[in-house]
């Protein structure tokens, strides 16, 4: 477990172009953005080893990966939530430019969509709530857990609940093992034909 | 304590679901195509889809593939989607909002002995802000639910190990328990689950107004002092706007349909009246002008 205020420190430290845990990675960024304090989101052009076989949904095909770091009050943990985006190759034209049209993808067996090992974690589709701003205690799991959850799109979020067994409970560069573990283990799995 | 959690779990709501006209068969009045049905308020909604999709599929417009779906059905109540993963009688008590003590006048002036709740089943391609997309079918909502239940679990024990240490054929039967409507075998296993004195409660506010959202407050069993907390003081931290100390309070609390008391501690409530997914869900229904001028006298 991890305190949120040393979860926010960790995040603000993190720089995903020197930590080890993000190498694989790094080439794939199209976006890095941090949110507000607690929230980092990466978007990442989907690898072309990634997208052999079923990857392909259909005619259409799996651009863009979203990948958001937040905090689980419930958990007290990191929390990784992924989007996707296919283009079915249609364009649009933006002031001479042909860009092509994106949307949500949500396939029913992420594992498989993204070569993810399904013993190591389970993937669920749910809502992200947002974290309340307010703080009326020092207590993380207090007040400041509380969660408000108002309209906002569907994410595959990665369950937190055994995270400290999986990372270790040393504090120290809690962040930067978790990452290793929730996104560097999966993402450089490229997928073959027997895995697909 | 049994005898009420039975009648929490017996509770149902009888619902009347129509269809959005732009999916019925050109020539069919919307009219005459109507399911009628009493869904179990500790059940999700979308476990009747199947059933209610059944009654409905010759009506339907064919280009729908019902084996391949690439769009979602889903339901409204008053054009207001209705999030499918929350259970059935927390969405009812928190969309209609209708105070318990004024329910049965209502349906008298609507000249009704039957209170029936309308929704609306909508398809689309896109989904609706905040709706889940269902790319699973039941699975998805096995799953779904039994992640709501390691996530109460963590909150009640500080870790989810009851939960993942259950066997596959018990977590089945627990499933099971919800869709056949079996009390004892759910409770059986719930309580496996629940300690007798947890750490935090699992908690969930549903408020309508200013904007619909849902407060997930993670509140503890006892105070500073070691006292029970109750639901008044919850209310005070959560929800100062609505719940202060000296002011009249504008807002109810509903439960199964049921109007809570403010001093009931705050597990002694949960353990009356958890819902299939292990968590308390709250609505907070505003007072009418009426009974706030009564209090006030």
């Amino acid at each position: 477990m991890i305190t949120y205020e040393e979860y926010v420190k960790q995040l603000k430290e993190l720089d995903v172009y020197s930590t080890v845990a993000f190498k694989r990675v790094v080439p794939y960024v199209l976006i890095q953005q941090q949110q507000n304090e607690d929230e980092l989101l990466l978007r990442l052009r989907a690898p072309s080893e990634k997208l052999v076989g079923e990857i392909n949904n259909g005619s259409n095909k799996l651009v863009i990966i979203d990948l958001k770091i937040s905090y689980s009050h419930v958990y007290q943990e990191p929390q990784l939530s992924i989007q996707l985006w296919e283009t079915n190759g249609r364009q649009e034209n933006q002031e001479e430019e042909q860009v092509d049209e994106i949307y949500l993808w949500y396939p029913n067996n992420i594992n498989e969509t993204l070569a993810i090992p399904t013993n190591l974690f389970t993937i669920e589709l749910d809502t992200v709530p947002r974290p309340r701003v307010e703080r009326t205690t020092t207590d993380n799991i207090n007040n400041s857990g509380s969660k408000k959850l108002m309209s906002s799109s569907a994410w595959y979020v990665v369950h937190s609940c055994d995270t400290s067994e999986i990372v270790g409970t040393p504090i120290q560069n809690y962040l930067q093992r978790w990452a290793s573990v929730y996104i560097a283990s999966w993402w450089g799995i490229v997928r073959t034909p027997n895995n697909c | 304590m049994d005898e009420l959690r039975k009648l929490v779990w017996d509770g149902k709501i009888n619902v009347q679901i129509a269809v959005n006209p732009q999916l019925l068969v050109k020539g069919i009045n919307e009219k005459d195509v109507t399911v009628n049905l009493r869904i179990p308020r500790n059940a999700y909604l979308m476990n009747y889809i199947d059933e209610i999709l059944n009654d409905l599929r010759k009506f339907l417009i064919t280009d729908i593939n019902f084996e391949e779906l690439d769009g979602m059905f889903w339901f409204a109540y008053e054009g207001i989607p209705l999030y499918w993963n929350y259970p059935f009688g927390a969405l009812y008590d928190s969309m209609v909002g209708i105070d318990p003590s004024i329910r049965y006048d209502q349906m008298k002036q609507c000249n009704s002995m039957m209170n029936i709740w309308k929704l609306q089943l909508n398809y689309s391609k896109e989904y609706p802000s905040g709706m889940i997309p269902i790319v699973d079918r039941v699975n998805q909502i096995q799953k779904y639910w039994m992640h709501q239940w390691k996530q109460a679990c963590f909150v009640l024990n500080g870790t989810s190990k009851q939960v993942m240490s259950l066997s596959l054929v018990h977590s089945q039967q627990f499933w099971k328990s919800i869709l056949m409507r079996d009390y004892i075998t759910f409770y059986k296993i719930a309580l496996k689950i629940i300690p007798s004195k947890p750490r935090h409660i699992p908690l969930m506010i549903h408020l309508t107004f200013p904007e619909i959202q849902i407060i997930q407050p993670i509140c503890k069993f006892e105070d500073d002092s070691g006292n029970p907390q109750t639901l008044k003081d919850m209310l005070m931290t959560e929800l100062p706007d609505i719940f202060s100390v000296d002011e009249t309070p504008i807002a109810k609390v509903v439960s199964h349909g049921i109007e809570i008391p403010f001093d009931m501690p705050l597990f002694a409530l949960y353990e009356r009246f958890l819902s299939c997914d292990a968590f308390l869900h709250l609505s907070i229904c505003m007072v009418t002008d009426d009974e706030m001028k009564r209090n006030k006298v």
